[in-house]
């Protein structure tokens, strides 16, 4: 009986679009799962805002990099970017410096005092008047050669990376800190408050080899076993591991990838 | 004469530049030593996160006289490590003991 309606609550979990603050959202295209419409200062430069899709990023580089190493907040719009940040060569700038190579090829710069009309278009990559056709096809290309999965970007980064689909850049010579090898945590089983709900396997390598051990220690969790208790509740107000579950990484109505416990009795 | 002057001269100001660079860079090796131990933070004792800690407030203080654009990249930096490290420290007796979770 019990693993019937844990089965249900699976079920209505997995397909009902999840009505968070008495809203009912859409469920997200693939492509615009991890989305940040960046907008402190663009409108007041009389640019749109900036369009940042997570999937681009994530595809090239490790969590910890960008929000650890060069200092984005994990919470859209809190970092507060400047374009004279950019210009002075930090946040975007780290990486858009018309320096850098990935794959081959410069990254655009971010940002610059002054512009001609031709190098407008730079600055449309980023700040988007319309929606960007291109990237949208480079999603599609991309999307073909990776692992599927049901929610959000479509694509099973965990498995991609583990079958070498794709490697990220953990380190940037002059911005990253030496890393010495990780002494990780064994996995954890994590109990469930409700009866007959299979217990939350969480493994502290598979986090860890993005986010090394700050991203989350203490910030959302204390690093005491058992000081942090939470609800699912929280978590879907974005709490926990709702801060990355929720937004970029696969999001909470993938029941079955964290509740992956068997059911005892 | 005055050759020899401007040579005397030339030596002292470079002499002076690096004081100014290994200066400005000295928080930056503290801020490699204190950030480069969070992989292992755990299994420190508690008077190496108190020095690890000690350092990290250092390290936090010179960037109160770096400029804008790296005072706000790497005070955060700090101030996560250092977050890390007194998590930890609170956890722990001062013996090293991890203390049960709170009730």
């Amino acid at each position: 009986m019990n693993r019937v309606f844990v089965s249900l609550i699976l079920l209505v979990g997995a397909t009902v679009t999840w009505a968070q603050d008495g809203v009912i959202k859409r469920r997200l295209p693939p492509f615009e799962y991890g989305r940040v419409i960046i907008n402190n200062y663009s409108q007041q430069a009389g640019l749109p805002p900036v369009v940042f899709d997570h999937w681009l990023h994530r595809s090239k580089y490790s969590c910890r990099l960008c929000h650890l190493d060069i200092g984005f907040s994990m919470v859209a719009n809190s970092t507060k970017i400047r374009a004279v940040d950019n210009i002075n060569g930090v946040f975007c700038a780290t990486c858009h410096n018309g320096k850098m190579m990935m794959n081959g090829s410069i990254i655009f710069p971010a940002c610059a005092k002054e512009y001609t009309r031709e190098e407008y278009k730079v600055c449309v990559r980023c700040h988007q008047l319309e929606p960007n056709v291109t990237l949208g096809k480079k999603f599609t290309s991309f999307v073909k050669n990776m692992p599927v999965e049901k929610f959000g970007n479509g694509i099973n980064w965990e498995k991609a990376e583990r079958e070498g689909k794709f490697k990220a850049v953990d380190h940037i010579e002059g911005v990253s800190p030496t890393r010495p090898k990780m002494k990780v945590p064994n996995d954890m089983l994590l109990k469930a408050n409700l009866e007959g709900m299979p217990k939350v396997i969480f493994s502290h390598t598979k986090h860890a080899a993005w986010g090394g051990c700050k991203l989350c220690h203490p910030g959302l969790f204390s690093i005491n076993k058992g000081r942090s208790v939470y609800s699912m509740d929280e978590i879907l107000e974005g709490k926990f591991c709702g801060a990355c579950h929720k937004t970029v990484a696969f999001p909470l109505n993938d029941c079955r990838r964290c509740h992956a416990a068997p059911v005892e009795g | 004469m005055f050759r020899n002057g401007v040579t005397v001269l030339s030596l002292l100001a470079m002499l002076a530049s690096s004081e100014v660079v290994s200066a400005s860079d000295d928080w930056r090796t503290e801020l490699e030593d204190v950030c480069g131990n969070t992989s292992e933070a755990a299994v420190l004792s508690h008077m190496e996160l108190q020095k690890l800690i000690a350092k990290g407030e250092r390290v936090s203080k010179a960037l109160e006289s770096e400029c804008e654009a790296v005072r706000i990249v790497y005070q955060k930096r700090v101030q996560k490590c250092l977050d890390l490290y007194r998590n930890i420290a609170d956890t722990m007796q001062p013996d090293g003991k991890v203390q049960p979770p709170a009730q």
